[in-house]
């Protein structure tokens, strides 16, 4: 019993903030990139506020070949880019890379998807009193489709969850490490269970919370 | 005020086939008139209010409004141009994430204002819409008559000079189309603004506009005032449409009981306005010795104006009977003789 509090006890809460540590930067890089990108592949749509065929193509290309990467393919992949901007390629610093790589492309079409829910009427009402396209991002469909990009936003931080979890079998720490070097290679099944349980009560806290706000934010 | 000069519209499918949506379109709008824009769905009507504050580009023709040619105009200029035009939409399209304030709010948001000035115009715009008890509301939680009063205060927020009603009251109920018409026609009034509405309704044509122009497969098949239009339609579509409203057609049971004996004839009578007044009928009978028989009448109203028609079964000697036909041809009213049933 003494191993559970000088051991396990430490470790899995340090296993705990450092994935969420890694989730959560990953998520923010993520939408860093993945939001312009999804308001840029929708705009650029045909009979959309900037039609702008090539771009879109171009774009939407780029995306769907990230999005056709398995996670665990693309983690090693770039491992010499994640070198080239971290130093290294272990450690949670050097996951938050891969994650973030691998989720933008997701969050640029969720993004798009939230978007193009938009009633049409509504963006041809703010162009009918003279808005430009950039007051139609920012003033409108953006604000009209809040609810729905944060069911997005829910969803992509419980996919990386996942993700991180695999970045932690090749070194990434968090919790995924811990459960693949104490639970599997050290047969420490009380550790295992012990990660398994906290992922599960992370992913409810975050959906449970993710609906409330998203209930209410809607207002259709 | 706005005129449309051979304006057309062709359409490229994804296989590359054109399809004209309007074809040699001219119209002349005047300063503080309502006109209304009829046709079936198809008929090219929203396409062609699309046209005038261009959020479709015509293919050819121009766009000239208080002298100002929108088609010649760059994305920039014809934003600014943009918020001096209102309009309002069949679905309202109301921004859901904003309360009712903040909708109105919008057009000045866009054009710069400062805030002062915006929370000033937006209760003055609301106000005129009666609903300032609503401000705080969001749009959901309104009638459909409310949103389209919200859809009004905001493309009027901006103090246009001009309303664009795109199917306006296509998604009411009757009582509530009422009440948003007789909204437009007391801004037509109190403000000037001139209005033009698309519609597959005629009862709002004939309810507030001045003036009509009868759209059909891309082109204006028909144009005039409402009364004209009525009371002397020319185009089979037209005729379709006013059946609608003014069924000049007599009920089968009138037509029942209608037994023709002798020498008569079956005319029917449209008075207008102020035609109305004089004893036609009355003199008729004495001066030309024909009985006269009212099988059906009725009265309408077309925009201010009554509009009465009449139908008589007159009967007596032949000679007499088109010597009475030429006296009421020669009164101002119209006269049809129909044919025997």
């Amino acid at each position: 019993m003494s191993n559970w509090f000088d051991q396990i006890i430490p470790m899995v809460t340090m296993g705990t903030l450092e994935t969420l540590y890694m989730v959560f930067l990953a998520v923010f890089i993520a939408y860093l990139f993945g939001l312009p990108l999804g308001v840029i592949l929708l705009i650029t749509s045909e009979k959309h506020i900037k039609p702008c065929p090539p771009i879109n193509s171009i774009l939407g290309t780029i995306i769907n070949i990230g999005r056709s990467f398995p996670f665990i393919i693309l983690l090693i992949a770039i491992i010499p880019f994640t070198r080239l901007v971290v130093g290294t390629f272990i450690g949670t610093t050097a996951s938050i890379v891969p994650l973030s790589v691998g989720a933008i492309p997701f969050v640029a079409r969720l993004v798009e998807t939230s978007l193009r829910d938009i009633p049409w009427g509504v963006i041809e009402a703010a162009q009918s009193m003279g808005a430009s396209p950039w007051q139609i991002i920012i003033r409108v469909m953006l604000p009209e489709a809040t609810p729905s990009l944060v069911s997005g936003f829910v969803l992509t931080t419980i996919t990386l969850i996942g993700y991180s979890a695999m970045a932690g079998v090749v070194g990434g720490g968090g919790l995924g490490t811990l459960a693949y070097q104490y639970g599997f290679q050290r047969y420490q099944n009380d550790v295992m269970v012990i990660t398994v349980v906290i992922l599960i009560i992370l992913v409810q806290i975050i959906q449970v919370v993710g609906d409330r706000i998203v209930a209410r934010l809607s207002r259709r | 005020m706005v005129k449309i000069e051979n304006l057309s519209k062709t359409f490229t499918t994804k296989d590359g086939k054109q399809i004209q949506a309007l074809e040699d379109i001219n119209m002349v709008i005047a300063e503080g008139e309502i006109f209304g824009i009829i046709g079936r769905s198809g008929a090219g009507k929203s396409t062609l209010v699309r046209c005038i504050n261009m959020l479709e580009r015509p293919t050819t023709g121009r766009v000239i409004i208080d002298g100002r040619d929108l088609t010649a105009y760059s994305d920039r200029q014809l934003r600014r141009a943009r918020q001096q035009i209102g309009m309002i939409f069949q679905h309202f399209n109301l921004f859901s994430a904003r309360n009712v304030a903040g909708n109105v709010a919008f057009p000045l948001e866009i054009a710069g204002q400062p805030r002062r000035v915006i929370q000033e115009k937006v209760k003055r715009s609301l106000a005129l819409v009666g609903l300032s008890d609503k401000a705080g509301h969001y749009p959901a939680e309104l009638s459909g008559g409310q949103k389209q009063r919200v859809g009004i205060a905001r493309a009027l927020a901006s103090e246009p000079r001009l309303l664009l009603c795109d199917e306006p009251t296509s998604a009411l109920d009757p009582q509530t189309t009422a009440s948003i018409l007789s909204l437009l026609r007391d801004i037509n009034k109190s403000l000037g603004l001139t209005i033009i509405i698309i519609t597959h309704e005629m009862q709002v044509i004939k309810e507030i506009c001045d003036r009509v122009a009868v759209l059909n497969q891309g082109r204006i098949v028909e144009a005039g005032s409402v009364l004209d239009i009525f009371t002397a339609p020319r185009h089979p579509v037209t005729r379709e449409l006013i059946k609608s409203v003014l069924d000049p057609s007599i009920p089968e049971q009138v037509l029942a009981g209608y037994n023709p004996a002798g020498t008569s004839l079956l005319v029917r009578l449209s008075f207008i306005g102020q035609s109305a007044g004089e004893p036609v009928i009355s003199r008729m009978i004495h001066e030309y010795n024909v009985q006269a028989n009212i099988l059906y009448g009725k009265i309408d109203h077309i925009k201010d104006t009554p509009f009465g028609t009449l139908t008589l079964e007159l009967s007596g000697q032949p000679d007499a009977l088109n010597a009475a036909v030429a006296f009421l041809q020669g009164k101002q009213l119209s006269i049809e003789v129909l044919e025997r049933p």
